[in-house]
Formats: structure tokens, sequence, C-alpha cells
């Protein structure tokens, strides 16, 4: 017969937690559970573990002293740790009793320094939990992307990790300010903002239209993908509808072809240029090769055919800069804000919505590796116009950190976790959306900011602005660089789906819903 | 003469397949943990794999063969380095983990400490989606074994965790 005090074995807790309810456990074992802490810390470990087991794995780096295995002496520690806290204390009395007698004639012999007494095990002891400050792979409180200066309070000297912590001191009572904005409507989809904030790129019907930060008009060309190449002018890939390979034209924002750059890109089947541009005068263009360029039986290939000088399918990208890179493999993804260094990525594999390869850091211009990282898993997405993989990428400031379709890499080591995605402000804080609310990088370690409650998406400007909104129609909140929080309401605006912030934090870019249900895409200046 | 096409026909796989035996066989010895090396090892087993090829009575057991042969490598490899001691405490360690947000070092330090075969059979189920059967070819042991491995694994995590779980309040 089971008594109430009885521990409930581990295989039945493993159980129970397997059918993710305690209600799986007969009564007087799940009357036990509810009472005992040291059943329900083990279903705990179970539902977690069963949690990992079922997640997605990926390949990461982490210092090696990160995992340093705890001495032997710990061990034993540990041992006798989770030994006594198995077993009662009145049922441990005849082994403590043999242990005594032991332990005394041990002394007697002069061996008493062979076992550690029970009495110097600290109580809490656990193994797992030794990792020294500053061993972390991810952002630490020295070299992490900085902290705000609300969400310090809580982070400072814990262990990272990316398990959000709500953030008392953040000021929850704050209720935010009405903010009633004009919108002006565009006719087709928000691109991409210029360096400057001052013109905004516009796909409508297949062509990239310029527009200015207040929405108006200007010149537009045929594109399948844009980038912008600096503040006056961008980049556009055009495909030839009677070759089928792209030609680079640049563009001012007067919607006048200023150039051409040499070289045609893109072969085979599905021929397609990508592009991503610095803003200060690089531009990278990325051909996916889906055919061997030298193989005869593929009459549109041959190593003319493109600037990029493929000898194998796959990906391969040369950069302009007024002149014209030799080629190099991968997917370009992202530069540094001072344009001097480029992410690439080397994809292996996609399978599950997720794209598997090595990520690369290459000094610009000279294409020269700077280090280069195994295992890196990326999330696809909608991303920017003609992006490869969808995938949206931003440096942090100081170009030490790369999030990356939510993943968060450090390009110095190569560590890298799923942060969620988000954006970086001025001060370099790494601002992400999660399931509860907006999440405040910094010190190692997630903060939840409990003004911006619930799922929704943040966008973030350079200048510290951001804007939190939801795609049901609960008004956007929106914290200004003076720390005012706004709840937005967007004049015929119903539900956001997607919106752009300039990067000088004056406009915004948004396409989803109007009131009446039907798609809009508009601007509206945040500055009254 | 059919035991003769069969063998060319081996032969012609190592050719025809070899980015994808090596991109599978890279996978996993990096999911055993050989790291850096792990192209190296998966590149030797397909050489070494493709000179003994007739050794191979089976051509549907091509694949299991070639990750036995780079899972026995791995091992071997990993036996000379903790010999040799050769990785220092800054040196990074590639370890594969799953990508919950909730991960941390806490969680990554339980799973890469738990005793070698058990820490195996956890990857290569669960990480590499290989089956029970597929994980004990490659482990040389029988599937009751990897379920008795992945049953321990799962009890030892959960030993882990268990304070870690119940101090964030998860699940």
């Amino acid at each position: 017969m089971r008594r109430l005090t009885d521990h409930v074995s581990s295989d039945r807790l493993g159980e129970a937690a397997r059918h993710a309810s305690l209600d799986y456990l007969r009564d007087v074992e799940r009357r036990h559970v509810e009472a005992c802490e040291r059943c329900r810390r083990l279903y705990g470990g179970y539902r977690l573990t069963d949690r990992l087991l079922a997640a997605q794995w990926r390949e990461v780096k982490l210092p090696a002293a990160a995992l340093e295995r705890p001495t032997r002496r710990a061990t034993l520690a540990g041992l006798w740790a989770g030994f006594a806290a198995g077993f009662e204390a009145r049922r441990l009395a005849p082994f403590a009793a043999i242990a005594a007698v032991v332990l005394l004639v041990g002394t007697a012999v002069a061996v008493p320094r062979l076992l550690p007494a029970p009495a110097a095990v600290p109580s809490s002891l656990d193994t797992t939990r030794s990792v020294a400050p500053g061993t972390q792979a991810w952002p630490s409180s020295t070299s992490g992307p900085a902290a705000s200066a609300t969400t310090q309070a809580s982070g400072s000297g814990k262990a990272p990790s990316s398990q959000p912590e709500p953030t008392p001191a953040v000021s929850a009572a704050e209720s935010p300010q009405q903010l009633v904005l004009d919108t002006t409507r565009l006719g087709g989809d928000p691109v991409a903002w210029s360096p400057d904030g001052s013109h905004l790129l516009v796909l409508v019907s297949g062509k990239a239209q310029v527009r200015d930060a207040r929405g108006a008009a200007g010149g537009s060309v045929y594109a399948d993908a844009a980038a912008w190449f600096n503040s006056s002018t961008f980049a556009v890939a055009t495909r030839s509808p009677t070759r089928g390979l792209e030609t680079i034209r640049l563009v001012d924002t007067g919607g006048r072809v200023v150039g051409t750059l040499p070289g045609i890109y893109g072969m085979g089947a599905t021929p397609f240029a990508t592009l991503v541009g610095s803003g200060s005068g690089q531009l990278a263009i990325a051909s996916r090769v889906e055919v061997d360029p030298l193989s005869p039986s593929d009459p549109s290939a041959s190593p003319s055919a493109t600037s990029t000088e493929p000898g194998t399918p796959g990906w391969h990208f040369v950069l302009w800069n007024g002149k014209l890179s030799a080629g190099h493999d991968g997917v370009p993804v992202a530069f540094t804000r001072d344009g001097r260094k480029l992410a690439v990525l080397h994809p292996g594999s996609v399978a599950g919505g997720n794209v598997t390869g090595w990520l690369e850091i290459l000094a610009t211009p000279s294409l020269k590796t700077v280090a280069a990282f195994n295992g890196l898993t990326l999330r696809l997405g909608p991303g920017a116009m003609g992006s490869a993989y969808g995938l949206d990428a931003s440096f942090s400031p100081d170009g030490r950190y790369l999030l990356a379709s939510g993943t968060l890499v450090d390009v110095t080591n190569g560590s890298s976790f799923v942060a969620g995605k988000g954006g970086w402000l001025g001060d370099g804080t790494l601002v992400t959306a999660s399931d509860d609310g907006l999440l405040r990088w910094g010190a190692g370690h997630a903060t939840l900011d409990s003004r911006f409650p619930g799922a929704g998406t943040v966008e973030a400007s350079r200048h510290g602005e951001l804007i939190y909104f939801y795609g049901d129609g609960k008004p956007a909140l929106y914290l200004n660089g003076s720390g005012t929080l706004y709840a937005l309401t967007l004049d015929g605006v119903g539900s956001i789906e997607r919106l752009l912030i300039a990067p000088d934090g004056r406009t915004i870019a948004l396409d989803g819903r109007a009131t009446d249900g039907s798609s809009i895409a508009a601007v509206a200046s945040l500055t009254r | 003469m059919k035991g003769a096409n069969v063998l060319v026909g081996v032969r012609e796989r190592f050719d025809v397949d070899y980015n994808r035996f090596f991109a599978d066989l890279t996978t996993l010895c990096r999911a055993l943990g050989a790291g850096s090396a792990a192209e190296d090892i998966a590149q030797e087993s397909i050489l070494h794999a493709r000179e003994r090829h007739t050794q191979l009575r089976d051509e549907s057991k091509l694949e299991p063969w070639l990750r036995r042969i780079a899972a026995r490598r791995t091992f071997e490899y990993l036996r000379r380095q903790r010999r040799h001691e050769a990785c220092g405490l800054d040196d990074p360690v590639v370890a594969f983990l799953p990508s919950d947000p909730s991960v941390s070092v806490d969680i990554a330090a339980a799973i890469t400490r738990l005793p070698e075969r058990e820490r195996v059979a956890v990857v290569l189920v669960y990480a590499l989606g290989y089956e029970q059967e597929e994980a004990a070819a490659v482990m040389s042991v029988t599937r009751g074994t990897v379920a008795t491995l992945l049953h321990r694994a799962r009890r030892h995590l959960a030993e882990h965790l268990a304070a870690y779980a119940t101090e964030r309040d998860l699940p």
C-alpha cells in the first residue's frame, strides 16, 4: 500500500510529464507531488527536458570553460547531496549511524580527509551551475549590447540566459499618451528607407518607385530587387525578358538611371539576383547558379554569362564600390554600419523552415576573411525585397553582433542563440519581440519591458525610437527618443502587418489593413 | 558476375553521391563532438570505405556502413584528444543543443555533461533525427541499448534541470 509520504518514483513522474499532466498519476501520488517539493521539482525537470528534446537542435560553439566538468570533490559532494535529498531523514538514520561509526574508525586510522564529511556539503550544491561569470558564450555584462538604464537594475551579476525575466524597475504603471497621426497612402508595398530617411522605396506592380518622406511619388523603374547604394542612389536588378538574365542599374531619387554595372547576373532555370547595400557606397550583388555554368548541356550557361565567376552551382557574389571586385562564394547578408565588414552566409541545407550553413565575416572592399563560424541555423522569413532566403539581418552599432532572422550571433567568437526578431537602438541595446512582450537585451540576458505587453513586433530606429505593434488591431505603442510613451492611432489604419521606421526616426511606412478591412500601405510623420 | 555488377554499383555511388555522403558524415561527426576535425574525418571515412568497398556484401547497407566507420573514427579521435588534453579552457567547444529560447549555459552544461554514450544517443536521435535502429547501428549496440540510454539520459537531464525549471517556473 502506497503511503502519502512515499516519494513518487522517477519513472512515474517521467510518464506524467510525458502526458503533460499530473492527472496521469494516481490520486495518492498526485496529492504527494502537490505537497512534496522534491517530486514537484523533478516533475518540472522532466517537463523541461521533454520540451528541450522536442525542440530543433543546432550546432553552437561554447567556451570550454563554460562546460568545465566539476571537480572530483564537487562530484562526490553532488552525489551525496542528491542521495540525501532523495530520502527522508528518518530512513537515513541507520545509514547515518553506520556512516558515523565508519568515520570514527577512519579518523582513528588517520584517513579523515579521504571522504568529505556530510556537514561540509553545501545544501544547495548544484554542479550544473558552476559556470564562472564572464565565461558564457553569449553577450556578457562587460562586452555585450549595452543595457538600458531602466533594465540594468535586475540584470547585473546574473548568469547569462536567453530566458526573459520580468523587470520591476521598468515603470509598469506608466500609461501611454494618445498620439493621432495623419497618414498618406502609398500605391504599393514599402521596401526600404534611404540611409538618411529622406526617401522611401516602394514596390508597385513590378517597379521600384521612389517616394519622399511625405509620401509624394517620384520616378520608378522596373525591378526584381532593390537596395540603397547611398542616400541619393539605389540599385535595382532588372531581368531581361528575352535573355532571362539580370542587369544591375543605379538610379537616383528622381527615378533616373545614372549607371549600369558591368556584367549580367543570374542564370539557370530560375535566375535572380539579390542586392545588399551598405548605404555608404557599397553594393553586394549575389546570384544563385543552379546549373554548372561549364556544362555544355545548358546553352545559356557560359563562364562569360556572369561577372560573379561561378565555377560550381551555388551562391556567388561580387562587390561594387565604383569598381567590381572578383567573385566570391556565399550569400551577402548585411554590412556593418560603418561599411567595413560584410557578413556572408554559405548555405548548406534548407529544411524545416531553416537554412543551415556557415557564416563568414569579410573585410570590405578587400573581401579578405576576418572570421568564419560553422553550424549557423537561421529561420527563413519574408525578409526584404529580393533578399536571399528572406533573411532580415542587421549588425549592432559596434559591429560585434549580427541579428539575422531572430538569431543573435557574436561575430567575434561565433556563439549564437535565438533572441527573436527585433532591432538595435542607437546606444547598442537590442530590442526583440516575444510572446510576453518587448525584451531588452543587455548584461547577458533579456529583461521584459512591461510597458509593451503581449505578442507583437518591434521596429527600432538608430536614434532610439521604437514602435511595438500588433497585428490584431490593438494600438501600436511608440517610445520616442526622449522616453515618452504614446499609443498610436493612425488615420484610416485598422491593423499593422509590417512597419519600417526611417533611420532618422522621424517617419514611418507601414502596410496592413485599413479600418474598412481593405489592404493599406501608408506613410506617417512621427513629428507633429 | 552479378556480384561484380553490385560492386561496380557501389563504387559508382561513392562518386555520384560523394557530396551527400560527405555532408551527412560531417554532420554526424560534428554531432558526436569532432568539432573542426569533422570534415577531415568524414573525408577519410569515405576514402577508407571506397578502398574497402569489396567488404560490403549488401549494397543497401552502404550508408549505415559509412556512418559506422565515421562514428568509430570520431570516437578514436576523441579518445586521442582526451589523452593529449589538447583542448584549452579558452578554446570553444562545438555542441549540438536544442534551439529553444530558454536554453542557457546551465542547460548546455547539463546536456554536454551527460555520460558519453547517453549524450551520443540523445544527439543521434533528437538532434540528427535518426531512428533508434539507425542510432544503434552507428553505436554498434542493439536497439534496446539505445532505448535504455535514452531513458537514462532523460532521467539524468530531468534531475539536472529540476532546480532550474522550478526557479524559473518552467514549464
